[in-house]
């Protein structure tokens, strides 16, 4: 039970309720305001197919997921392609293989004019899938490698075969099962984020109408009252398919279990991911780089007119400063964020708490600027008025649930099946609880808590409203100057600035490369 | 790093000011302010947004709160923005009077009036733009009739487009086609009554009801912004893009950004001219300052630096002391009345998006 007398659980406490409490509020007076507009907000033209659209989106992204969890082998496949590409930025990838593949683009005027196909192009539901499960996918594969790392599988399997089971069927039965309640997570984190995508849908989904969630942003940039209450609506509507998609989720992974696993027998699923993947994000990463020194590419020409460094010779020392803004604040976020969630998964242990892990993962269900323009007021009493300094704190700390929330979604199956008895056999000896924590858990759980820090990072770098709105622009980061910059129409510019971004999420992922092992401690 | 930076950070004034950072042009021109100005102790830091709604949301939400600092210095802004914050009391008032160099301002570009809402001295004019098109491969001719662009769009289906309204680029492509089907009809220039909306909006519903299957995808899709637009038509895939500043076309030139072979092309006989703007928030954390900027930024210097060919190419709003006057690249039009626009965007997505 919580003890609510304890100071450590009312600070805990307020910290996680206090910002909900306040978004809730915030919805909630503007929904108060005119409720007679739900009804032009219902008529506002196109929104049905808005609906469809992002519910389609969602559900062919989940279809995408399901399979790719499916095809799931255990090994230790060089996963060093698929890094790149999760290192490589969603805007980055997307305005790279537009340029690659789209009409006109640079394959394009390679193939003879009879094979040029038409499907993938810009503003297209083909071609913002596509990019969203190429992006998706190296994040599914690297999450199932760490819920398979957390099973002794091999145990099950030797167990199903002794039971006269083939091994694909021992796996079906015993394995996937357990793998798919694990994905769980990680699987709705997907499809939320496709539901919620902004800057990619603007380039590669259809516009007229767009996704819901692009609508929702273009409503809340309008400073007109009612745009302001359309956009409440659409960010309920967009949280309301999110916990749908949830529901759906559920269904799908019991209806896998009880229905179609059992009848799999030894049929295989296998997807040539890995290697196709890589390769495509490696030719993204490779014409991003091109642009970025590359003057005068017009069409039809395969090369341009001239290659030049001197832009970026003439950006370098802003893009430096920018450079440790990112870098250190994804750190410090990272750090923090990690420090945190490891705080709160030893109360959740002590304290026997539920619950507490999704309302941690709510940030990533909620459309950004509102939850922002909601804390706004609550932010502003540290940095009204203030240095720098304290605007870089508002931002650290704006930045933290959402860093938080990968940090559980990676730590908190690893921690959760943890055996406590380490760290009190420890504590038997004489050694303080966070001495014993330090020698005997976290040598245990290296590995989730280096891959949960990573994310935090890779999270906190990819961040651009909480620069603007909380950080009053005090602390621009690469990613903020890369989506200013990619409002405008220079390809060398922006080029350059997704390199860069690229670049810095590379060292971040850096350590995962060493391949990952198996630790005793995570399994039971 | 330089040393002025350094000085600059012990003992300057800091003013944040928000501003787009889509532009190169801009971005370079104000990293020159900002040198200028760290002489006099001030440092200018261009906190750079993909779009200024954004920035307008924040201090919307700020004067809300009544809080007594804003984030926000100054900020570049023009149309819908500004009359948000101004109805929202959000700005400071008598600028004119605070900047000593707003008496050199030329009162004959219009600026008095932003798309059709008085400025009343809560903004102060930092440039002009007058919007045009700028076509592949016309370089016989530097206008083009509503008729004569659906003539191309004829011979060559497929290879025009504009930016999606509400958009405000895409807006004044409708507004422009408005004026130009009804002849200027007076009654375009007052605020709409019942009786003419639908006779006058007539013409162009039947106009677009043609040029669109011609467009780029059949009509059923559209460039999210001029930006986006440039880049289609740098990469080959359409004709023509739109543009509300006459430098533009040549500093895309001049960098590579556009092939050789594109030329600014008016629709109709006139461009249709408004300001972009600067203004202060009230609740400013260090006015004086924003105000010494924006007073640097109307000096002759600054504006002449902001003119020249070489940089942003950006047409001054003062009148020069040597005579070298600013000098329009178009004929200006003047807009329709504000009232329009609303009827005009609304109309036009219950008709189209769908």
């Amino acid at each position: 039970m919580i003890n609510l007398s304890h100071w450590r659980t009312r600070v805990a406490l307020v910290v996680l309720v206090l910002p909900w409490l306040l978004l809730a509020g915030y919805i909630g007076a503007q929904l108060l305001q005119q409720p007679q507009l739900l009804f032009s907000w219902l008529n506002y033209p196109g929104l049905s197919k808005m609906f469809s659209q992002s519910i389609l989106i969602a559900v062919v992204i989940m279809l995408i997921a399901w399979l790719v969890i499916l095809s799931v082998q255990p090994r230790c496949a060089r996963s060093g392609g698929l890094l790149q590409v999760i290192a490589l930025p969603h805007l980055a990838l997307a305005i790279g293989l537009l340029w690659l593949l789209a009409p006109y683009g640079w394959l394009w005027r390679l193939l003879p004019e009879s094979w040029q196909l038409q499907f993938f192009d810009r503003q297209q539901l083909v071609s913002f899938l596509a990019i969203l499960a190429l992006k998706e996918i190296p994040f599914l594969w690297l999450m199932s490698q760490r819920a398979l790392a957390q099973m002794p599988w091999q145990r099950w399997l030797l167990s199903g075969q002794s039971l006269g089971y083939s091994r694909q069927r021992s796996w079906w039965l015993l394995v996937m099962p357990e793998l798919l309640r694990r994905m769980r997570l990680p699987l709705m984190i997907v499809v939320v984020y496709a539901l919620s995508v902004v800057d990619v849908a603007l380039l590669a989904a259809p516009q007229n109408p767009a996704p819901l969630a692009v609508q929702v942003l273009q409503w809340q940039l309008d400073a007109e009252p009612t745009s302001q209450l359309f956009a409440s609506y659409g960010a309920i509507a967009l949280l309301v398919l999110a916990v749908l998609a949830g529901v759906v989720i559920l269904a799908l992974e019991k209806l896998t279990i009880w229905q179609l696993l059992p009848r799999l027998k030894s049929t295989t699923v296998r997807l040539p991911l890995v290697t196709i993947i890589s390769l495509i994000g490696l030719l993204a990463a490779f014409a991003i780089v091109a642009q970025s020194v590359a003057l005068g590419w017009f069409y039809p020409q395969l090369l341009p007119s001239s290659w030049s460094f001197a832009r970026w010779q003439q950006e370098l020392p802003e893009l430096l400063q920018l450079f440790v803004h990112s870098a250190g604040l994804a750190m410090l976020v990272a750090s923090v964020s990690l420090i945190w969630v490891v705080l709160l998964l030893e109360w959740r242990r002590r304290a026997r708490i539920s619950g507490l892990m999704m309302w941690l993962l709510l940030p990533l269900l909620v459309p950004q600027l509102t939850v922002l323009l909601a804390w706004q007021q609550a932010f502003a009493l540290v940095t009204s008025g203030s240095g720098s300094w304290h605007y870089g704190m508002a931002l650290l700390v704006a930045q933290i649930p959402f860093s938080a929330a990968y940090v559980v979604l990676i730590l908190a199956p690893a921690e959760r099946r943890f055996e406590q008895r380490y760290v009190t056999t420890l504590q038997s000896y004489g050694y303080g609880f966070w001495r014993s924590w330090w020698l005997a858990k976290r040598p245990l759980i290296k590995q989730p808590l280096l891959l949960a820090w990573v994310f935090a990072g890779l999270v906190s770098m990819a961040q651009y409203l909480p620069i603007v709105l909380m950080g009053g622009g005090r602390w621009p980061t690469l990613t903020s100057e890369l989506v200013a910059i990619s409002s405008g129409a220079n390809n060398q510019l922006i080029a350059i600035h997704a390199v860069s971004q690229w670049l810095l999420a590379l060292c971040f992922v850096l350590p995962l490369a060493r391949r990952q092992r198996i630790t005793e401690g995570e399994q039971r | 790093m330089k040393l002025w930076f350094i000085a600059a950070l012990v003992s300057a004034q800091q003013v944040y000011f928000h501003a787009w950072g889509g532009s190169d042009e801009v971005n370079q021109y104000l990293r020159w302010a900002q040198q200028q100005l760290a002489a006099e102790d001030i440092q200018l830091v261009h906190v750079k947004v993909a779009d200024i709604s954004e920035t307008v949301a924040l201090l919307l939400r700020e004067n809300q709160q009544q809080q007594q600092h804003s984030a926000v210095d100054l900020l570049w802004l023009n149309g819908e923005n500004f009359h948000a914050l101004k109805a929202a009391n959000a700005l400071r008032g008598e600028l004119s009077a605070a900047v000593a160099n707003s008496a050199l301002l030329d009162p004959t570009l219009g600026w008095q009036q932003d798309f059709g809402i008085a400025t009343d001295d809560y903004e102060l004019p930092w440039g002009v733009g007058q919007f045009h098109l700028l076509v592949r491969g016309l370089a016989h001719t530097n206008s083009m009739s509503p008729q004569q662009l659906l003539d191309y769009a004829k011979s060559h289906p497929g290879r025009l487009s504009y930016p999606k309204p509400p958009e405000f680029h895409g807006t004044t492509f409708l507004k422009l086609l408005l004026l130009e089907l009804n002849q200027h009809d007076g009654a375009l220039y007052q605020a709409p009554q019942a009786a003419q909306q639908a006779q006058l909006l007539a013409p162009l519903w039947a106009y677009l009801d043609q040029l669109h299957p011609l467009l780029w995808r059949g009509g059923r899709e559209f460039p999210n912004s001029a930006a986006q637009q440039q880049q289609l038509l740098a990469q080959g895939v359409l004709d023509n893009a739109v543009s509300f500043n006459p430098s533009e076309l040549r500093n895309a030139q001049r960098n590579q950004r556009l092939p050789a072979t594109i030329k600014p092309l008016l629709l109709g006989e006139r461009a249709i001219t408004n300001s972009h703007y600067l203004a202060i928030p009230k609740a400013a954390n260090n006015p004086e300052a924003a105000l010494h900027v924006l007073n640097f930024l109307l000096s002759e210097v600054a504006q002449q630096r902001k003119q020249a060919a070489d940089g942003w190419g950006d047409t001054a709003v003062i009148r020069f002391s040597q005579g070298n006057h600013a000098q329009q690249l178009f004929p200006a039009q003047a807009e329709p009345h504000v009232g329009w626009v609303k009827l005009l965007e609304q109309q036009w997505l219950e008709r189209y998006q769908q």
